[in-house]
């Protein structure tokens, strides 16, 4: 009786579903101890990427500055003009405006950096510009050159061009009138009738511009773009996460994992399999209220219902898991693995178009991380995300990278043990002797139970 | 005295450990990999002042376009050679935007109504424009000092009957003069000096793109807590002292730890960065960095006693870093609190304070 259960349990099924277990039991409650930086991490990414895409369109690209203005509270025409500039479009992307008393104020609000620029209007500012008398504005601007700063001097610059046209012309106007049309008794008041068709005129202006975009991201809107991003940026933080589990595994282990029938090829698609199916999970459970979110708020739009998106999401997480599977393969027992897992995949965020799309990349960078995993993983998730129907090729593909990426795990892993033909001898420690354990393992014994569990 | 020659020690010991570790030599070389990647990586938007033209309207044209370049401006008004190289520079953010000149622009300009010149000028853009609204401006700018003397006659024709070519003729003199004279509204100029820590929040270290130095400070953190958490798992000789020693022998070991991604740093900050600095404070950033993010990392892993918890932080911590330190954007500029929730990690206080 005894026997049989032996014999059951040492069935190469049996091992493998024991041993998934033991994995799958590991990597949930890793989950719990990193529930909180899990849903930090999460956090912080939707919000960098919904900062980054919003950043980086045109509406809010640049910061809006504090522009001060003195010489302008005791005039009430210069106030009305003033509240009516800064409650127009330029003016409320280009800042906020704040009133203030003299002269020496605005350049000491600037000096102090409470205000990137001020604007100073003498006194009777207002009757020597309907006069014609030339009273200058005086602006002060920091001397930091920061963009903001930038930007206003370049919008005053365009207005003070634009009033100064449309000045002399009102001048020429009155003049020539005063000079040549005898008959008309108030030149000053047709000055009035050519000042608004000049104020017309200038309102009128961005009529003269026809609009065309051509976006590097193609047919998709930034925010699926980013939202791309963050799924694939999810599933490789979370994957660096379950590092711990896997760094520090001694060689002891893995020889037993080998007597009791777990061959490293079980033992790659095991793990790929939990830490897949564990991405893939948590990545929904994080990602659906927002993606439902950003749809029912109109900010994406999403190609299929959500729980089909969800569901579309899987091969990839599995691809990212043979990816982590991989890494911690070839980094296993390095105290540097933690980095250097970070830092390949920071090449892989610059290189993959995660952070900017592949065209802002120089040719050669982009062309090799468009082959990348991450890359891939992210073009993946977009189409997950956005496209109608998915096209079969790329769950193909994603498959094939992971795959492909499990046999790196398993030849390496084979090669740690000495299972590929041998490629030098032994030198030093436990590394170069050939795993006696295997060889006296006396075969079709049976594990404790508990023995596996690291 | 004791007690330091033994750290020292302890150090030496450590440092030499990992001197023989391929894998240590593995991280610099995607370390360095990493940095170089970020200097040739650039936020377009961040950038670029640079707006192309390309002309279809024969000479008028053209002669638009040369006064449209001659502006003074910040932008870089330049030509394109083709309509295809002006898409493609704007879509692949070397440049802001692009204005096409359609045929028989510049004529509706000088002649027409306003409804004459709906859409004269092509504006083209990307979704990462950033700066074109206001290139619209400037280029409108320059045209209206064409336009306004159509206005002028159409107007003084409509209103006063002056049509003949002679009183229009006079028209455009007196509008030259005006304009040429400096008698009509303009403005001054003053630029102020910025001093201290406003410096420091509206032009000074924070509100300065600094890619590699950011980045290359960032990655040696990371590095010591990624060795932080390493070691939690290992144990090593550590667990056997008494908890000062411990401590110690832990410190000694992270700053052995981090001599290489540090060194690393160094070099590719100076080598790379193109927002330079003088060689000591680069050197300052580093020297300070080691010591203080050892300290952080050691009080933060006591903090977070789960090891699971502890390394789930560090992917958090990298993006919040990278969104909150200069590497591709200044988040200072666009909300100024934010600078210093910076300070709140070794790599943007050391960044704030010799950067």
């Amino acid at each position: 009786m005894t026997r049989n259960r032996h014999t059951r349990r040492g069935d190469g099924t049996s091992i493998a579903r024991r041993y998934a277990r033991i994995e799958a039991k590991r990597v949930v409650v890793s989950l719990g101890h990193m529930l909180v930086g899990i849903v930090l991490m999460s956090a912080v990414l939707v919000g960098a990427a919904l900062g980054v895409s919003s950043l980086m369109t045109r509406s809010s690209s640049v910061s809006p500055i504090t522009v001060c203005m003195a010489g302008v509270k005791s005039d009430p025409r210069l106030s009305a003009i003033m509240q009516a500039v800064a409650g127009s479009q330029e003016g409320v992307s280009l800042g906020t405006l704040r009133y203030i008393d003299t002269q020496d104020e605005a350049r000491d609000m600037v000096a102090s950096g409470e205000c990137s620029a001020s604007i100073w209007l003498p006194d009777g500012f207002y009757d020597d510009l309907v006069d014609g008398t030339n009273t200058p504005a005086v602006i002060y601007l920091p001397d930091s050159g920061a963009m903001g700063t930038r930007l206003f001097r370049e919008v005053v610059d365009d207005f003070v061009s634009l009033l100064s046209a449309s000045e002399a012309g009102t001048y020429s106007a009155i003049e020539q009138v005063r000079e040549t049309r005898a008959d008309v008794s108030d030149p000053e008041q047709m000055g009035g009738v050519f000042a608004m068709a000049y104020a017309k005129a200038c309102f009128a202006r961005l009529g003269i511009f026809s609009e065309r975009t051509y976006s590097p991201v193609g047919t998709m809107g930034l925010h699926e773009y980013y939202l791309s991003v963050v799924v694939a940026l999810l599933t490789f933080g979370i994957g660096l996460n379950f590092g711990f589990l896997f760094t520090g595994e001694d060689e002891e282990m893995e020889r037993k994992l080998r007597v009791y029938g777990v061959s490293a090829w079980l033992d790659a698609l095991i793990k790929t399999g939990v830490i897949g199916l564990a991405l893939w999970a948590v990545a929904v459970v994080l990602l659906t209220p927002v993606l439902a979110l950003l749809a029912h708020s109109g900010g994406i739009v999403l190609g299929a219902s959500l729980p089909l998106v969800a569901l579309r999401l899987l091969p990839g997480a599995l691809m990212m898991g043979a990816f982590d599977t991989m890494m911690y393969t070839l980094t296993r027992r390095s105290e540097h693995a933690g980095l250097i897992f970070l830092l390949v995949g920071l090449v892989m965020v610059f290189a993959g178009g995660c952070l900017l799309p592949s065209t802002f990349l120089p040719a050669p960078v982009a062309a090799v991380g468009d082959v990348l995993p991450l890359a891939i993983e992210r073009g993946y998730a977009a189409d997950a995300l956005t496209a109608g129907r998915m096209p079969v090729t790329d769950v193909l593909v994603v498959l094939a990278v992971g795959a492909l990426m499990v046999c790196v795990a398993v030849v390496c892993d084979k090669a740690r043990h000495h299972e590929l033909p041998r490629l030098r001898t032994g030198r030093r420690g436990s590394r170069g002797r050939r795993p006696r354990a295997v060889a006296a393992a006396p075969g079709g014994m049976a594990p404790k139970d508990g023995e596996a569990a690291r | 005295m004791k007690a330091l020659k033994k750290g020292l020690l302890w150090f030496a010991l450590s440092l030499k450990g990992q001197l023989r570790r391929p894998a240590c030599w593995i991280a610099a070389v995607l370390m360095a990999l990493v940095l170089w990647m970020i200097s040739v990586v650039s936020v377009p938007a961040g950038t670029s002042w640079t707006v192309l033209l390309w002309n279809e309207d024969g000479d008028s044209g053209h002669q638009l376009v040369e006064q449209i370049e001659a502006a003074d401006s910040s932008y870089d008004f330049r030509e394109a050679s083709s309509e295809q190289e002006l898409i493609h520079e704007v879509q692949t953010g070397q440049a802001q935007c692009g204005f096409v000149i359609s045929p028989g622009a510049t004529s509706r300009i000088e002649a027409g109504d306003e409804q004459d010149i709906s859409g004269a000028i092509t504006y083209v853009d990307s979704p990462f424009t950033s700066l074109g609204s206001e290139a619209k401006e400037t280029v409108f700018a320059v045209i209206w000092q064409r336009r306004a003397l159509t206005v002028l006659q159409n107007e003084a024709s409509s209103q006063l009957g002056m049509s003949s070519p002679q009183e229009r003729q006079e028209l455009a003199r007196r509008y030259q003069d005006f304009l040429a004279g400096g008698s009509v509204f303009h403005a001054d100029f003053e630029t102020v000096h910025v001093e201290g820590l406003a410096s420091a929040m509206n032009g000074g270290a924070l509100a300065r793109v600094q890619p590699v130095r950011s980045m290359a400070l960032i990655l040696v953190f990371l590095d010591l807590f990624l060795a932080v958490g390493a070691r939690t798992r290992h144990g090593g000789p550590g667990m056997a002292m008494t908890r000062g020693a411990r401590f110690a022998w832990e410190y000694a070991a992270n700053l052995a730890h981090a001599i290489v991604p540090a060194i690393v740093a160094f070099a590719a900050t100076r080598l790379l960065e193109t927002d330079r600095i003088a060689w000591w404070r680069d050197l300052c950033c580093i020297l300070v960095l080691v010591p203080l993010a050892d300290l952080w990392v050691m009080c933060f892993e006591r903090l977070v006693r789960s090891r699971g918890a502890f390394v789930s932080c560090a992917f958090t911590i990298l993006v919040s870093e990278f969104v909150l330190c200069p590497v591709f954007w200044t988040i200072g500029t666009y909300a100024p609190a934010m600078s210093l929730v910076c300070a709140v990690f070794p790599p943007g206080l050391v960044l704030l304070l010799f950067a």
